[in-house]
């Protein structure tokens, strides 16, 4: 009976520390914060006119996706945000998760991109709630995609940028964003609504 | 009986811990005083609750808030015709202030269906947010009652740093004057639970 108490107890304690472990993930403190950081680190490589650069990602969800296989299909918004689990960034997709109808309306779909391996995608936008849009890891090799859209930073992280691509697979919009601000959503609808107005 | 007593302890603590971190373990958004927007002629900073100005976006909220105004007027919250207002604080981005959006309508339901109607009042504050980014948290939550956007933070100074969502009870002195009574942060109870805690202590029981 003692050796049963023995090891209840020390199963219970197990089970108790796995569980404050597990949910310390979802403590106020599990986002870093890097500070102010400088505001734009990079030198775009891509401009408004020009055909957006070719890419092809695996996302979260396990599939590969690729930019050139929306052409004459939808528009694409390409959101690129610096890295998981620090402020800004944290908040900014899960708005955009609530804000489907804005690109719906515009017939654009949404592509979220960071510098961060799929594990730590996974886990970072799970406790965002289930997002509509896919979310590309540009781990390996190392921010190739945000480098050859210019928006790859010298510590290694993305800048936060914001690219507005047409049907013809033409960059039509971009904001890259000071890093330490999020970027205007309204902004973002009204550059959407022109772009379909003109396409009509 | 020591060796029931020995054997069912553990359990107990456990059980007692699982409770406790299940009550402290929770994700917050922090709202903070920086500047994120918003239109700069436009930084209103309140010094109480009862300067606070309500835009009116139709008659059905006039209606509802118990003033006489229509579309497009400005009341101050001195104005509005209640005991009790529950002011929301949320933030558009704040993943746990859209989980608990349906949670505050199930509140303004309760309170609708009750005879409180006439006596409590639910407003939401969009802090750091714009007015398109409120209209567009109203519409996806389907939300009845009126928001305002707060781009500048001007709610900041009257009700300091919290975490968002956060609910305050306003008490009404009789003469217009709203003060807070009580305040929760992050996750609401549960409706009924809550409205029982503001008919304590708003004294409405």
């Amino acid at each position: 009976m003692k050796k049963k108490f023995i090891f209840l107890s020390f199963l219970m304690l197990w089970i108790i520390s796995f569980y404050l472990s597990s949910g310390s993930a979802e403590m106020k403190d599990s986002i870093y914060n890097p500070g102010l950081l400088k505001p734009v680190d990079s030198t775009l490589r891509v401009r408004v006119g020009k055909a957006a650069p070719d890419f092809t990602l695996p996302s979260v969800a396990g599939e590969k996706i690729t930019l050139s296989e929306y052409r004459g299909k939808k528009n694409v918004v390409i959101s690129f945000v610096p890295a998981a689990w620090t402020p800004v960034c944290s908040d900014q997709w899960p708005g955009y998760n609530i804000a489907k109808k804005v690109f719906d309306d515009q017939d654009a779909l949404l592509l979220g991109i960071t510098v961060d391996n799929i594990p730590t995608l996974y886990s970072w936008t799970k406790q965002m709630g289930q997002l509509w849009f896919p979310v590309l890891s540009d781990f390996w090799p190392h921010g190739q995609v945000a480098k050859k859209f210019g928006v790859l930073r010298s510590d290694g992280t993305t800048e936060r940028a914001i690219f507005v691509i047409d049907k013809n697979g033409v960059i039509r919009y971009i904001d890259v964003h000071d890093i330490n601000e999020r970027p205007n959503l309204e902004l973002l609808a009204k550059e959407l609504g022109i772009l379909n107005k003109t396409s009509q | 009986m020591d060796i029931k007593r020995n054997f069912y302890l553990p359990i107990c603590v456990f059980i007692a811990v699982f409770l406790l971190s299940s009550c402290c373990i929770r994700p917050v958004c922090k709202i903070t005083p920086k500047k994120v927007g918003g239109d700069p002629n436009n930084l209103m900073v309140y010094k109480n609750f009862s300067e606070v100005k309500i835009p009116i976006d139709s008659l059905q909220e006039a209606d509802y808030l118990g003033v006489n105004a229509v579309e497009k007027d400005i009341i101050t919250l001195s104005q509005v015709k209640a005991d009790v207002i529950i002011l929301e604080v949320f933030n558009f981005y704040c993943p746990l202030c859209q989980k608990e959006a349906p949670n505050v309508n199930t509140l303004y339901e309760l309170i609708q269906q009750s005879d409180l109607s006439g006596k409590i009042k639910i407003i939401g504050v969009g802090m750091s947010n714009s007015e398109y980014e409120v209209g567009l948290f109203k519409e996806k939550y389907v939300i009845p009652f009126p928001l305002l956007a707060d781009p500048n933070n001007g709610f900041y100074r009257i009700i300091g740093r919290v975490e968002s969502p956060y609910f305050a009870v306003l008490k009404n002195d009789g003469n217009g004057n709203f003060e807070r009574i009580h305040g929760v942060e992050r996750n609401l109870p549960e409706p009924k639970d809550f409205l029982a805690t503001v008919l304590t202590v708003s004294g409405l029981k």
